[in-house]
């Protein structure tokens, strides 16, 4: 059966200047504590913060009952249409710096899914610039929380965030340095608005 | 005046030499894509020895260019990246390569978007009877996006990575089906393409390109309707 989840990501060290990250409780190349969870799985990483977005397109039940037991992993329901109706959610997501209060009453699981794409794909561009411009591996959340305002990070920080935004095509003129990251990574995801994602192959 | 001899100067496999000096440079190729290299060689020899139009993406690991069976692959134990350097590419790019021999715990696969100041590209890790891996690597981190082990593959098929906006996907001849899955990633955004190698896998007939964009295709440019919402 197909499912999608949020799990922890596991990191290896397999070199002086190299890592591995996979997803925890699945089998994959580097894992750390075999054997994992054998299916055909595809993850969307949030950058460097350490949980991604996970599709396990043919885990068996036995496997999820398992797999659901542990804290760390959140389980999206079947019906990704039905609305958000699971009172863990806020401190589970927040936990992992995905911003929970934009949500209302009737957003649903799917909205919620979408939403948690589109964030997680602003700090993969946040630590892809990063590297790219300092080197080293970099979230947005390295020092700073959901409730950090974008001018408490350092002038370096802010200069990546704001490249990263510039390069989804808003103008960073427009950001307000005063805001709060939880409402400038929630908007950073709107960005994704109408458009598809795709993970493992499976559009959503 | 023969294609291999200008004056002095004598194409000798991958380097030209000069017959007066004993001067010997690498062939550079470059300037029209799709960028192809079919791994010949005399004698065996590291990549970037073999064609300066090669360089090394990760570390000091090392491709070789085989001459028995003018093949490339890293040796034992060994994993590297390289990219071609002697274009420049589109955003939207592919890799290709054949596979040409490997086993158990060895890879070999193209990579594209591959960056020239960080161990940074996607990489599809392919081989014989082994599972597949779609790979982001940072800066010297690897995350593994996605992975296939249901379908085995074969020497001569041919293993494909394209970067086409966010979507990054992985082919078999051509074909989806048997790969890991299409992802949406926002990490990596322009770069190289070229090779993936780890453990002794054998590739041939390289090949990176820009992705061709269909007719009447234009790019969005109404990134100016997008503001970033506080009020909600």
């Amino acid at each position: 059966m197909q499912k999608f989840y949020l799990v922890p990501v596991e990191v290896v060290s397999t070199g002086p200047d190299t890592q591995a990250r996979g997803p925890k409780y699945f089998a994959w190349r580097y894992d750390p504590d075999p054997p994992g969870i054998a299916c055909q799985w595809s993850m969307m990483d949030y950058g460097f913060v350490n949980s991604a977005l996970f599709l396990a397109k043919d885990i068996t039940q036995a496997d999820h009952d398992a797999l659901v037991l542990n804290a760390d992993v959140y389980v999206f329901p079947d019906n990704l249409d039905t609305a958000v109706s699971d009172p863990t959610i806020d401190a589970f997501f927040e936990g992992m710096y995905l911003p929970t209060d934009w949500l209302t009453p009737a957003t649903t699981y799917r909205e919620l899914l979408r939403q948690v794409g589109g964030m997680m794909q602003f700090n993969q561009r946040y630590g892809g610039i990063y590297a790219e411009r300092y080197g080293g591996w970099h979230s947005i959340f390295d020092t700073a929380t959901l409730q950090t305002r974008l001018n408490q990070m350092t002038a370096q920080e802010r200069e990546v965030f704001l490249a990263a935004v510039q390069s989804f095509g808003y103008d960073p003129a427009l950001v307000p340095l005063n805001a709060r990251l939880r409402q400038l990574v929630k908007a950073a995801g709107d960005y994704w608005a109408g458009k598809t994602f795709i993970i493992g192959g499976v559009e959503f | 005046m023969a294609d291999n001899r200008y004056g002095d100067w004598v194409l000798v496999g991958r380097v030209w030499y000069n017959t007066k000096t004993g001067a010997v440079l690498p062939v550079i190729q470059g300037g029209a894509l799709p960028a192809t290299d079919a791994f010949t060689t005399g004698s065996d020899q590291n990549l970037t020895t073999y064609s300066a139009s090669w360089s090394i993406q990760s570390g000091a690991s090392e491709f070789t260019v085989y001459a028995a069976t003018d093949v490339v692959g890293t040796g034992a134990s060994v994993f590297g990246r390289a990219r071609w350097n002697a274009d420049s590419f589109n955003n939207n790019q592919y890799g290709q390569i054949k596979l040409a021999s490997g086993t158990g715990g060895q890879w070999i696969g193209p990579i594209v978007r591959a960056s020239t100041t960080a161990n940074t590209s996607y990489n599809f890790d392919a081989g014989i009877d082994v599972a597949t891996y779609l790979i982001k690597t940072i800066d010297g981190s690897d995350t593994e996006l996605s992975s296939n082990s249901l379908v085995v593959y074969s020497v001569g098929d041919v293993v494909r990575i394209e970067a086409d906006g966010t979507t990054i996907t992985c082919k078999k001849n051509g074909s989806v089906t048997g790969c890991p899955g299409a992802q949406t990633d926002s990490d990596i955004s322009s770069g190289y393409a070229g090779i993936s190698g780890w453990n002794g896998a054998r590739g041939d007939d390289w090949e990176g390109g820009d992705l061709e964009a269909p007719a009447g295709l234009s790019i969005p440019v109404a990134m100016h309707h997008y503001q970033f919402n506080l009020d909600r």
